[in-house]
């Protein structure tokens, strides 16, 4: 079965790009609203979240602090594209930064690292 | 040694006077205008900026570093290769600037500077980002002031006086390094997914798998969006320059105002439809004046665009009245409003209402709104109250040219 991601960011052209390029390996929930993230999972469990930092509603840090409160165990991507960002993420539970830009390898090597197998 | 009278013009003219024909770059007639135009790019940019090209390695660098680099004794490093000027920092950093040679900016980290102020010498720690220009002619990097310690050269500062010295001066650089950071945040984003969007076409095509003409015409479109994106953003970043060294120019028209509008609403269909904002406009056919076509539709734009982001789905009122010899167009929205004491500063370079990370922009809009009312001789104000909209008023003279005489 095909592993599932979560790939939340705000920029349809990004969203769109990665499912073009990753939903033929995996199974790919592209989601614009980290809100309706943070609902759906309630419910589902994904085996790898990709998130946006600079989010409108409400940010990729906020969702990260959420998802900590409920004792995540999902690995947890972060794609940003402001510099230094890393010293923001001290202490919050995440497996990786990607920085923005990133080539399709990048991606695609960060995923596969970071998949539970 | 005469210090804080250069301009950009200064320095532009230490540059194109230089007898660059004695270099490996030769007459400055046949560069190339890539080169050129990103000369006219740094002389414009306030922090240290600086370019390498060529197969030596030649410095060429904005008025933001000189002082630095002529209290650290180098006052022959424009024109110099670069190993030479920074003997010490290729040791540390040359192999990471030889070697590039890819898309991937590279930063060097914490090259020190000196500076000499009021007989102390002041050291600067500047992180510089390197990005490639053109196929690897030549890098372009831009310093981040990393931090700045004050105190004798030869002694290291206590704590004290480092808080005491420098405050105001690192102020300035931490609103600098502002811009240069929500710049670069603003570039990446449209740049992520144009590269993303393209290189995954090029694999799957290579994989013989080409997707549907469909498929290949909605990766376009997106692709076209980005690029207007950083056209958009980097025609901002051109008029600040042209703002600011005095070459913004104007040309007046016989111009319709309603006409106008009209054109700018039509590129923000597909915006509206996708936020669901509505907005109606009450603009008589027949005011005409004699302005800049173009450059008012960048008012209206910006002006368009801002009560977009700011209040999606809220509706938005255009309209234009005639008075005397002047005319009063008005954009209204249903926003968040803006807090009375931050009216006044909304108009200024760099400034952004939201101070949180929620609304993307640089914050270059209303003042290039500002200079382009004003160089019609008109008018700008803001009317709004805290949660009840905004109403940017603009007073244009129906004859611009007129005005002008």
């Amino acid at each position: 079965m095909k592993k599932h991601l979560f790939i939340i960011d705000d920029d349809p052209g990004i969203l769109d790009a990665l499912t073009f390029l990753l939903s033929e390996t995996y199974e790919i929930s592209a989601i614009t609203d980290a809100r309706i993230a943070i609902d759906r999972l309630q419910n589902e469990r994904p085996d790898l979240i990709l998130i946006d930092v600079l989010m409108p509603a409400l940010n990729g840090i906020e969702v990260i602090k959420i998802l900590q409160k409920r004792k995540n165990t999902i690995p947890i991507l972060v794609m940003s594209a402001s510099s230094n960002f890393e010293s923001r993420l001290k202490g919050f539970n995440y497996a990786g930064v990607i920085s923005k830009p990133f080539t399709i390898d990048d991606i695609e090597s960060m995923i596969a690292m970071h998949l539970p197998s | 040694m005469q210090r804080n009278t250069y301009k950009p013009s200064d320095m532009a003219s230490l540059i194109f006077n230089y007898p660059w024909e004695n270099t490996s770059l030769g007459n400055i007639k046949n560069w190339s205008p890539l080169l050129l135009s990103y000369i006219t790019t740094i002389l414009n940019i306030t922090t240290p900026t600086f370019i390498i090209w060529g197969r030596d390695k030649l410095f060429i660098y904005n008025d933001a570093y000189r002082e630095t680099l002529m209290d650290n004794n180098i006052s022959n490093a424009l024109g110099s290769s670069i190993q030479d000027v920074w003997a010490d920092k290729w040791l540390s950093h040359g192999s990471l600037i030889e070697k590039h040679s890819n898309e991937i900016p590279i930063l060097l980290e914490s090259v020190p500077f000196y500076r000499l102020k009021n007989k102390k010498s002041q050291k600067f720690f500047y992180n510089f980002v390197c990005t490639q220009i053109g196929d690897a002619e030549g890098l372009f990097c831009t310093g981040y002031n990393q931090n700045l310690i004050s105190g004798q050269l030869k002694n290291i500062p206590s704590c004290k006086e480092l808080n005491k010295t420098t405050i105001s001066g690192e102020q300035l650089h931490i609103a600098r390094d502002e811009l240069i950071s929500l710049v670069s945040h603003e570039l990446k984003t449209p740049i992520t997914s144009l590269q993303l969007q393209i290189q995954t076409l090029r694999r799957k095509f290579y994989q013989h798998k080409a997707p549907t003409p469909e498929k290949i015409i909605k990766i376009l479109d997106i692709a076209v969006k980005q690029i207007d994106k950083l056209v958009e953003l980097i025609n901002d970043l051109l008029d600040i320059g042209r703002i600011r060294s005095g070459r913004f120019d104007v040309q007046f028209n016989p111009t319709s105002l309603k006409e106008l509008t009209d054109n700018v609403i039509m590129r923000f269909v597909a915006e509206l439809e996708a936020t669901h904002t509505v907005i109606t406009q009450d603009i008589s056919e027949d005011i005409i004046g004699n302005w800049d076509q173009s450059r008012l539709e960048q008012v209206v734009v910006n002006l368009i665009s801002n009560a977009i982001k700011y209040a999606p789905g809220k509706p938005i009122h255009i309209s234009a009245k005639k008075k005397n010899n002047f005319v009063i167009y008005t954009v209204k929205d249903l926003g968040p409003g803006i807090a009375k004491e931050k009216q006044s500063q909304i108009f200024k370079r760099y400034e952004r209402l939201s101070e949180s990370d929620e609304i993307n922009g640089v914050g270059l809009g209303l003042y290039i709104v500002r200079k382009i009312v004003a160089s019609h001789r008109g008018k700008i104000s803001v009317r709004s109250k805290l949660n009840k909209g905004a109403t940017f008023i603009i007073k244009l003279p129906i004859d611009s040219c007129e005005q002008a005489k």
